[in-house]
């Protein structure tokens, strides 16, 4: 048989085989959507629906749950950007959030990677490192509240030690409330994250630590020379969840301070917060959801960006 | 594949964001919430039901703070008791809440129509645009239909009406809110109840001189030290002051600059407990009833607290001294009826019935008296006590209208919105170092905030 006489069975069976191939491409994709369409209701129930809807009440002038809706566009938007109280919450959610990030993360890679040496007694203090972690965050307000009070332990152990000039009101001090409430941050922060960096940490080869030591290499080099480039992009992850948690939390703030003293811890979080169950605006506040939101998406991507091109 | 799962993904995205724009047309148009008609008939009358039925049995739901830690929480679970056994067919179902968290939750179940028949609240912030909203309903007719018309108070009703003539609530907690005297330290330190601030700072002085530290100890870090600090502003303002700069945000006229300078003199003369602007209420409340400060700023929910027996046959009540300028005559301290009222929801109203027999059961004289007996000042024009058998404190709360002036109570004039701010600023001033002119500023800015 020629090729010419061959020519037509092999285009019938290359165009069969496209066919075959085609159904069952369309077949694969109906099984895939049949699989993939329980969490993709699911992702647009709960997630982008109310996604798409805070966007929606953004537009909306609402005062209250029982009271309609008027929708007024980008009239919240516009009055965001003349609002002296976003500004204020600005400055401060910007501390708040350099203070929380640089004041947590190196001291937490620190500790996850002496955890990760496993030294004698680690298992304790991982559990000690953790426990902030598991303590409700009512209770731990309680807690510093007893703390920073202006006859609380804090002072009084200054007082003990002979330092009754550093006493302060912690919270009712313009000059220290923020301060107070970023070290509850900080304090709790480093120890939950040093226990995820010793988790990832754990996954290191312990070659390239053996390695390292017979060159001469001490922890410290081995911390960070070996271990911190190569957590790069853990850190970057642990990054984002320490300013996703700082960015949009206001817990501390409607426990200890409510915002003040004056306008002292007054962040975005809580100003959203604010507007929504303490001033009753519940379009403008999620005007400001919308705003932290977009905030959030942008530092996000600045952050991936930044230690994925570190980590290359 | 990925194209056709894209293109998928954005029609249905598409589909969404049309079903969303037309959720976004709606609200301009759609019509307010059914509400309720302003004054609301009786839906069943008594009449219409047949004397020989049988009741149907009913379950009368009750939200309210007055749990067992309070010391209304007693009378008011004797009143339940008391009415179920008078009428058997209805059943009390009551939900204790946090006082401060009843607003928000009756709001959101309310979107359900899963409120509480009857809610116990305070009447204050969002509460105030319940009767607009249709949480609750006015109750002015049924005040007339109940056979409770001309037995409120004045003060009273007049504490819980719009402008617009609704009557939100029936007014159930009347309070006073003085001053406390711990006499045991003033005659320690030699000295009586001061008359003006003059002689406040020169207490002041001595109660230092003697270890004892600043007189008046006031919660600076949360809003029940911004009471004392409203009191201290508005005893230089007359009433039509009070409402312009509490109510409408002028604070330039010369009481309220004048109220604002007096609270910053104190402050700075030492008045207050050192790090006054670190003391929240509890800290507060233990260090008073501890026997260790002077004088505090507590209200009649405070009378019968066991926290007091000790301390209560020291304590004098009285009002803040007045300064030279002052508008009053009398020390000033806070007396309104705003702490509670019994509010009729939508869900009430299903019940009518039920909810009229028990506001009929719970105005009556003796029933209120219960509550009296604890410290609450009664909504009632008439209520017969035995004064002999009242705590001691309750006893001396008698006397302060012979005592004292009353300025306005701020409950019911200042916006809802800008409660927090108020909150904040009010913090910053008890802190040492802030001005006069930076806290009008603040206060100026507060109200401008919210226009």
């Amino acid at each position: 048989m020629t090729i010419a006489e061959k020519t037509p069975r092999l285009v019938k069976s290359i165009f069969s085989n496209a066919e075959y191939g085609r159904r069952n491409a369309r077949r694969r994709r109906v099984t895939f959507l049949f699989l993939a369409a329980p969490a993709l209701v699911w992702f647009l129930s709960f997630m982008l629906w109310p996604l798409l809807n805070m966007f929606y009440i953004s537009t909306t002038s609402w005062n209250s749950l029982n009271m309609p809706k008027k929708f007024i566009f980008l009239d919240n938007f516009i009055r965001i950007f003349h609002d002296p109280k976003v500004a204020i919450g600005l400055h401060n959610t910007g501390i708040y959030l350099l203070a929380g990030i640089l004041g947590v993360i190196p001291f937490a890679f620190m500790l996850g990677f002496f955890l990760s040496l496993r030294k004698p007694g680690y298992r304790i203090l991982r559990t000690i490192f953790f426990s902030p972690a598991m303590l409700s965050i009512a209770a731990l307000a309680m807690i510093f509240l007893g703390l920073y009070r202006p006859d609380g332990m804090l002072n009084s152990f200054l007082i003990s030690v002979g330092l009754p000039g550093l006493t302060r009101v912690w919270l009712g001090n313009q000059s220290t409330a923020l301060g107070a409430l970023i070290a509850i941050d900080i304090w709790g922060g480093i120890g939950f994250n040093s226990v995820l960096f010793f988790a990832a940490l754990a996954n290191l080869p312990e070659e390239l630590y053996e390695a390292a030591m017979l060159d001469g290499a001490g922890y410290w080099t081995i911390m960070w020379k070996i271990a911190f480039p190569l957590m790069v992009d853990f850190i970057g992850l642990i990054t984002i969840l320490q300013f996703l948690g700082i960015l949009s939390g206001a817990a501390y703030q409607i426990l200890l301070t409510g915002g003040g003293p004056g306008t002292a811890t007054f962040t975005l979080g809580f100003y959203l917060y604010d507007q929504a169950f303490l001033s009753h605006r519940l379009g403008y506040s999620q005007a400001l959801g919308v705003m932290i939101f977009l905030i959030g998406i942008v530092v996000i991507i600045l952050i991936r960006r930044i230690s994925s091109r570190a980590s290359n | 594949m990925n194209k056709k799962l894209i293109s998928m993904t954005i029609s249905l995205l598409v589909v969404i964001s049309m079903a969303l724009t037309a959720c976004g047309g709606t609200p301009a148009t759609t019509p307010a919430p059914t509400a309720p008609p302003a004054i609301v008939p009786t839906t069943v009358p008594p009449t219409a039901v047949p004397p020989t039925a049988v009741p149907q049995p009913v379950t009368l739901t009750i939200w309210h703070n007055w749990g067992p830690d309070d010391t209304k929480g007693a009378p008011l679970q004797s009143v339940f008791k008391d009415f179920m056994a008078a009428n058997p067919d209805i059943t009390i179902k009551d939900s204790v809440y946090v006082d401060a968290d009843i607003p928000l939750k009756v709001e959101t179940a309310s979107t359900s129509k899963q409120e509480p028949d009857l809610v116990f609240s305070v009447l204050f912030d969002g509460v105030l645009n319940w009767a607009d909203s249709g949480v609750a309903l006015p109750v002015n007719d049924y005040i007339k239909q109940w056979g409770l018309d001309g037995k409120f108070s004045d003060a009273a009703l007049s504490n819980f009406t719009q402008a617009d003539g609704k009557i939100r609530a029936f007014p159930l907690e009347g309070f006073t809110w003085p001053i406390w005297y711990n006499m045991k330290l003033f005659d320690q330190a030699g000295l009586t109840i001061p008359k003006t601030t003059d002689d406040l700072i020169a207490d002041a002085k001595v109660f230092r001189s003697k270890g004892i530290g600043g007189p008046v100890i006031a919660s600076g870090i949360d809003g029940m030290g911004g009471a004392l600090f409203n009191l201290i502003v508005e005893s230089m303002m007359t009433d039509q002051e009070t409402i312009q700069a509490f109510g409408n945000g002028d604070w330039t006229t010369p009481g309220a600059i004048a109220g604002v300078k007096l609270f910053v003199q104190l402050r700075d003369a030492g008045v207050f407990v050192d790090g006054v602007e670190g003391v929240d209420y509890a800290s507060g409340d233990t260090r008073f009833f501890a026997g260790s400060v002077p004088m505090a700023h507590f209200g009649s929910w405070s009378y019968t607290d066991p926290a007091v027996a000790a301390l209560a046959p020291d304590i004098k009540l009285g009002g803040f001294p007045l300064a030279s300028g002052s508008p009053w005559k009398n020390p000033v301290y806070f007396s309104g009826f705003t702490a509670k009222g019994i509010f009729v929801t939508p869900n009430g109203v299903e019940k009518i019935d039920a909810v009229k027999r028990f506001v009929q059961f719970m105005y009556q004289p003796d029933m209120i008296a219960r509550f009296v007996q604890v410290g609450m000042a009664p909504p009632l024009k008439s209520v017969t006590i035995d004064t002999t058998k009242l705590p001691p404190l309750v006893a001396a709360a008698l006397d302060l209208p012979s005592i004292g002036d009353t300025p306005t109570i701020l409950d019911t004039i200042m916006p809802a919105a800008v409660g927090t701010d108020m909150g904040r600023v009010t913090q910053e001033a008890f802190a040492p170092g802030t001005t006069a002119d930076k806290i009008l500023a603040d206060l100026k800015a507060a109200y401008a905030a919210i226009k």
